[in-house]
């Protein structure tokens, strides 16, 4: 349950002042040196920001916030939240062109943004009659030095907060590529973080944790930066992405959220560190490329398979996952060391899960208030009954463990009227290596598995008939299938599937 | 210098150095993902002192192009 009143972004940096003082609680590399700044000092920092805000602007406005992960992200952000103004972050590698129309439907004002971005921060100026002011992250020290404490400005970061009016708007790309702006209160935005916690060894005073994620994403946001405020954490930035490795051994942490893929990559190194050297264990190895705390890596935005789950158990790490979408306000479940190594984790203690037709819809006070200038996709998003619609299919176990097994948007529904995830399908395919690519789809009344074959493993294993090899892979999955999945078809292609932006394979209208 | 980078890649995924040559393709024939080239992409920075980036990897393709691009970044 929430508590009776949810803490603001401000509320939250006065009270990891006053709990954990001096101690560390951002840490990164500058020009080769370790930085580290305390829950004071990013408290001071990000209310001389707000102050520099609340003098510039005479009225409640929206304000974007532009840049890599950085100590003065961080500040400028918070800045931001604490003035009373609406938050609205963007990805550093967004184009002027794509600015310019989200700024213009996100009724942008002001813009914070860090030195890299300059050149297109001047040309949203001039292309953005909305735009009136800018300010780079650069100017941070002089802002620290006019609007400090004692400065004439000092008044102005005391702010009435109307914690149910809209915080932050972040822009999720939707399923038809239109970019929605999700509208979070401030209750929804910290309301959030405020669950039960079934793991009692992770978000603890001072423990370290390394952000290696883009912190204009909400999972990261919410996690590395919010959440970790409130424990007390110190959280170490990665800054750059090749530099993680360097990192891992600079700042040994215990606890890291990351996507799939960076566990799939991290693991390669320790197979090939145990290939090299046979006298090291399993987690000598791990700690050679982690560092010797890890413990936890919590991963989350695409699906973990869960032989890599157990590959890692192995180590002594729990890679686990979490579910959630900024719609609700992030998380819908959290790791649990005891889940399924199938499960998106434990739901939380704030939201409720219902299946309708499958679907997952999840009813929390923290769900987003809507999309911003909208009205008609925020109704598609709720059931009248007020539940989020997250397009997921999937099922809840009585000890409230959820499982994902697809799409609703990709679900094959059969004349007899059953379901079928074509994923759920797909993803039994994923350990035969004879596999490059698959789509499962329907067609007319069938379920066809449509392959594209790996040529290495054709060539190195001398196969000559390979629908003949695809069919006998089949017929065993076929065997121990539920009727309704059983696949009737096989069709082999010659080159690879279209694929979407980020290479997952665009999938074909189903024509059933 | 070829020799090195191939040290280097077999650093990050499972294959054979003899499977290593200038004609491999970093991500379709050596299975690198976009953090195992932006670690290589470090390592390359550290140990030959050109800058390189994860970006780089979109027209440098092959073992071969990278050791043209550090070639030609050290002219």
């Amino acid at each position: 349950m929430l508590p009776s009143v949810v803490p603001s972004v401000k509320e939250l940096l006065n009270e990891g002042a006053r709990k954990f003082g001096e101690a560390t609680f951002i840490k990164y590399v500058r020009n080769g040196k370790v930085e580290e700044k305390s829950f004071i000092q990013i408290r001071d920092d990000s209310e001389c920001v707000c102050r520099m805000i609340r003098h510039t602007a005479d009225k409640r406005i929206h304000i974007a916030v532009i840049g890599k992960t950085s100590y003065e992200y961080l500040v400028f952000c918070s800045g931001v939240l604490s003035s009373g103004n609406v938050f609205v972050p963007f990805p550093p590698e967004i184009s002027v062109i794509e600015a310019a129309d989200l700024f213009e439907r996100a009724d942008i004002e002001m813009l914070l943004y860090e030195e890299a971005f300059a050149d297109k921060a001047e040309e949203l100026f001039k292309a953005c009659p909305q735009l009136k002011n800018i300010c780079c992250f650069s100017q941070a020290g002089e802002i620290y030095e006019t609007y400090s404490a004692s400065s004439e400005f000092a008044s102005l970061s005391d702010v009435q907060e109307d914690k149910e009016q809209c915080a932050i708007i972040i822009y999720t790309s939707g399923t038809t590529g239109v970019k929605k702006g999700v509208m979070l209160s401030m209750n929804a935005l910290v309301g959030n973080i405020m669950y039960r916690e079934y793991c009692t060894d992770i978000f603890n005073e001072g423990v370290v944790a390394l952000s290696v994620l883009p912190m204009c994403h909400t999972f990261c946001f919410s996690g590395d930066y919010i959440k970790n405020l409130k424990d007390g954490l110190q959280v170490c930035l990665n800054g750059e992405f090749k530099d993680i490795a360097e990192n891992l051994k600079r700042f040994q942490p215990k606890v890291i959220r990351i996507v799939p893929m960076i566990a799939q990559s991290l693991l390669g190194k320790i197979k090939i560190l145990l290939r090299r050297n046979p006298d090291l264990t399993p987690r000598e190895a791990a700690e050679e490329v982690y560092g010797k705390n890890i413990k936890w890596l919590i991963s989350g935005g695409a699906y973990l398979n869960p032989e890599l789950v157990d590959e890692y158990d192995k180590l002594g790490i729990f890679l686990r996952q979490g579910y959630g979408m900024t719609e609700v306000g992030c998380r819908v479940s959290v790791p649990d060391d005891g889940v399924a190594y199938e499960s998106v984790g434990r739901i939380i203690d704030i939201c409720e899960v219902r299946t309708q037709n499958g679907e997952i819809q999840v009813k929390t006070p923290t769900a987003m208030m809507g999309y911003y200038k909208m009205p008609e996709e925020t109704k598609e998003m709720f059931t009248e009954d007020g539940w989020v619609k997250t397009g997921d299919i999937g099922y809840v176990t009585e000890d409230n463990q959820l499982f994902i097994t697809g799409r609703v948007k990709n679900l094959i529904i059969l004349s007899s009227g059953e379901n079928v995830s074509p994923e759920a399908i797909e993803r039994k395919f994923s350990t035969y290596d004879i596999v490059e690519e698959v789509l499962v789809y329907g067609d007319g009344n069938k379920i066809v598995a449509e392959f594209y074959p790996n040529a290495d493993y054709i060539q190195a294993n001398n196969i000559e008939d390979i629908e003949a090899e695809l069919e006998k892979i089949v017929d065993s999955l076929n065997a121990t299938a539920k009727s309704a999945h059983l696949i009737s078809e096989i069709r082999v292609r010659d080159i690879p599937f279209e694929k979407t932006g980020p290479g997952k394979i665009k999938r074909y209208e189903t024509k059933i | 210098m070829f020799e090195r980078i191939k040290d280097l890649i077999c650093g990050f995924v499972e294959v054979e150095p003899d499977e290593v040559t200038a004609e491999s393709k970093l991500t379709a024939d050596l299975g690198l993902c976009s953090l195992d080239l932006a670690m290589l992409s470090s390592e390359i920075e550290k140990e030959f002192g050109v800058n390189i980036t994860a970006k780089t990897f979109a027209t440098v393709k092959t073992v071969g192009g990278i050791v043209e691009y550090i070639e030609n970044e050290k002219k």
